[in-house]
């Protein structure tokens, strides 16, 4: 893997970001304007005595930058798809590894940019992350590898199927987020369920983010469950991403999908 | 060991309920410093052939070598190629997009090979403008440029000229043959017959995924065609018996022969001055390498 051709492919999404000055309000709109609504709803719930506004508040702040760190690297490749140029892109010489490693750092770099500033605004709406920053690093670090295991896989499924699967750049984390039970208990899902709860990449990092939201200390033991599940994830993603380009080059699907 | 070496290679599509058998056992070589040309109609197989050179697909059988490796990021990073309606991302400059490349191919002093190629290929009005705002002849002046930047050893073709106009597709074939000189051996693509016999020195004819012809433009007219076809208007229409010798077609006083070499041309001519019939006007038509397509098309 060479590392200067990977810090070509992210200076070149750096240029295209710089080029579509829309697309920096669009990357920060989102989350931002999410937080500030539900920073809004926790200072209401707070005359009920209810802690639901800041339960709500924390996993959302998480889910977002999951899915920012998702969508950002899977947009950047689509683009590279709809404009054709991703075929310019393998034939100079960059590998399908150093290419979706690029695609990472691009999304990793907006993702935790994002949060930072997330992290800072929702202070306003009395969220106690300062007060436990080191736990919540460690869960946005462990977010991150299950989000992008999840961006790896998805480029995998569009280089497998083809480009008509794009459509998975927006849709695919939402399933993993709904049975990585956000805003509750992975108990209220019927006990034939619950397992799929166990094994999803999110489960312990809303878990121990909704702790955190009402100022407790998330159990060690969650937060090694949590990293040991996102590792798992990011350690699938890689072979079956290598598969999938494999097949895509052998079915002349590669071919198909830049041109 | 040839630049390019294609061995054995196969291809085939599948798909539910469908099956295309795109190459089938396809060999050749393209020598150093040659302008290989492939020919073949649509379908015929010429992109698959390129793309596995790419190493945008794999070949179910046989194997490509370029510059005597399988066609690995390293091997991919000394050549080059140029397809024609080739895209980039559409938010970019020119110069931007070489930038890009520049990156990639790690050039040294990159923004000064940058403005070299900008001034060769006169791109200064463009070069910072955005390439969903350029013309189909600006495009490929930049796809050019993208091709140059490595200074490949070999260079892939596939259609470059398609869809161009003639005075910008005369320029590109200007820098084919400069590109060659200065030592690049390329291999091209096209639909075109008369591009094809004014660049290469060597042709394969690919036909529904199998090469039914090779070597050099010529010798491939020749061994289809080794025959003249002769119009000549003469004072009178000729009369049946000579018609009938000479297997001549005639309109009028216009007759026409296809004769296989040029002794039997002059043997013909000959004829026609001894049976007493004076020639108004004479016509040589050689055989091009439309003529070929037609034919072998038709053939097959």
């Amino acid at each position: 893997m060479k590392l200067n051709n990977i810090l070509a492919v992210v200076r070149n999404d750096t240029r295209v970001i710089r080029r579509v000055r829309w697309r920096m309000l669009e990357i920060t709109y989102f989350p931002i304007t999410t937080l500030l609504i539900w920073g809004m709803f926790a200072l209401h719930s707070r005359q009920y005595a209810l802690e639901a506004g800041l339960i709500v508040l924390v996993v959302n702040m998480f889910w977002s930058m999951c899915q920012l760190a998702q969508q950002q690297a899977n947009m950047l490749m689509m683009e590279d798809l709809w404009t054709l140029s991703i075929r310019h892109i393998f034939i100079a010489g960059v590998t399908e590894f150093e290419y979706i490693v690029a695609k990472l750092v691009s999304s990793t770099t907006i993702a935790v940019t994002v949060m930072s500033v997330m992290l800072v605004l929702a202070q306003a709406f009395g969220a106690p992350l300062f007060a436990n920053l080191s736990t919540v690093l460690a869960l946005v670090g462990i977010a991150l590898l299950g989000s992008l295991a999840m961006a790896v896989i998805i480029a995998g499924c569009v280089f497998m199927f083809g480009r008509e699967y794009s459509f998975l750049s927006w849709s695919f984390l939402h399933l993993f987020i709904f049975f990585s039970a956000p805003f509750f208990s992975p108990t209220l899902f019927p006990s034939w369920l619950r397992w799929i709860t166990e094994i999803m990449p999110f489960t312990y990092v809303f878990e121990s983010a909704r702790v955190i939201a009402t100022g407790g200390v998330p159990a060690e033991g969650a937060l090694v469950h949590a990293l040991i599940i996102a590792a798992a994830y990011f350690v699938f993603a890689w072979p079956f991403y290598w598969l999938a380009f494999r097949m895509a080059r052998r079915t002349g699907r590669l071919a198909r999908i830049a041109t | 060991m040839h630049p390019i070496v294609v061995r054995n290679v196969s291809k085939t599509y599948k798909g539910r309920g469908w099956k295309v058998e795109a190459l089938k056992g396809v060999s050749f070589e393209v020598k150093k410093g040659e302008i290989f040309g492939l020919l073949g109609p649509n379908g015929a197989g010429k992109t698959t052939l390129i793309n596995i050179l790419l190493n945008l697909i794999g070949p179910d059988t046989g194997e490509v070598l370029v510059l005597g490796s399988r066609p690995t990021a390293d091997v991919l990073s000394k050549i080059n190629v140029i397809s024609g309606g080739s895209e980039f991302h559409w938010a970019l400059t020119p110069r931007q997009i070489l930038q890009f490349f520049a990156d990639v191919y790690r050039i040294p002093n990159p923004e000064q090979r940058i403005d070299e190629l900008v001034k060769l290929l006169k791109m200064e009005p463009i070069e910072h403008r955005k390439f969903s705002w350029l013309s189909t002849g600006e495009k490929l002046r930049l796809a050019f440029a993208k091709a140059l930047i490595n200074k490949p050893k070999v260079l892939l073709m596939d259609e470059p000229t398609l869809g161009l106009d003639p005075d910008v597709a005369r320029v590109v074939r200007k820098e084919v043959r400069r590109l060659n000189k200065s030592g690049t051996t390329i291999l091209l693509t096209s639909h075109y017959m008369h591009e094809v016999e004014q660049l290469c020195d060597r042709i394969a004819f690919v036909y529904q995924g199998k090469i039914v012809d090779i070597g050099e433009v010529q010798q491939v007219k020749l061994k289809h065609f080794a025959t003249y076809d002769i119009i000549l208007t003469l004072d009178k229409k000729p009369g049946a018996a000579f018609v009938k010798k000479h297997r001549l077609v005639v309109k009028k006083n216009k007759v026409r022969a296809t004769l296989d070499n040029e002794q039997a041309l002059s043997d013909f001519l000959a004829a026609v001055h001894k049976a007493g019939y004076q020639v108004r006007n004479i016509g040589v038509r050689k055989p091009t390498l439309e003529d070929y397509f037609i034919k072998v098309v038709g053939q097959q």
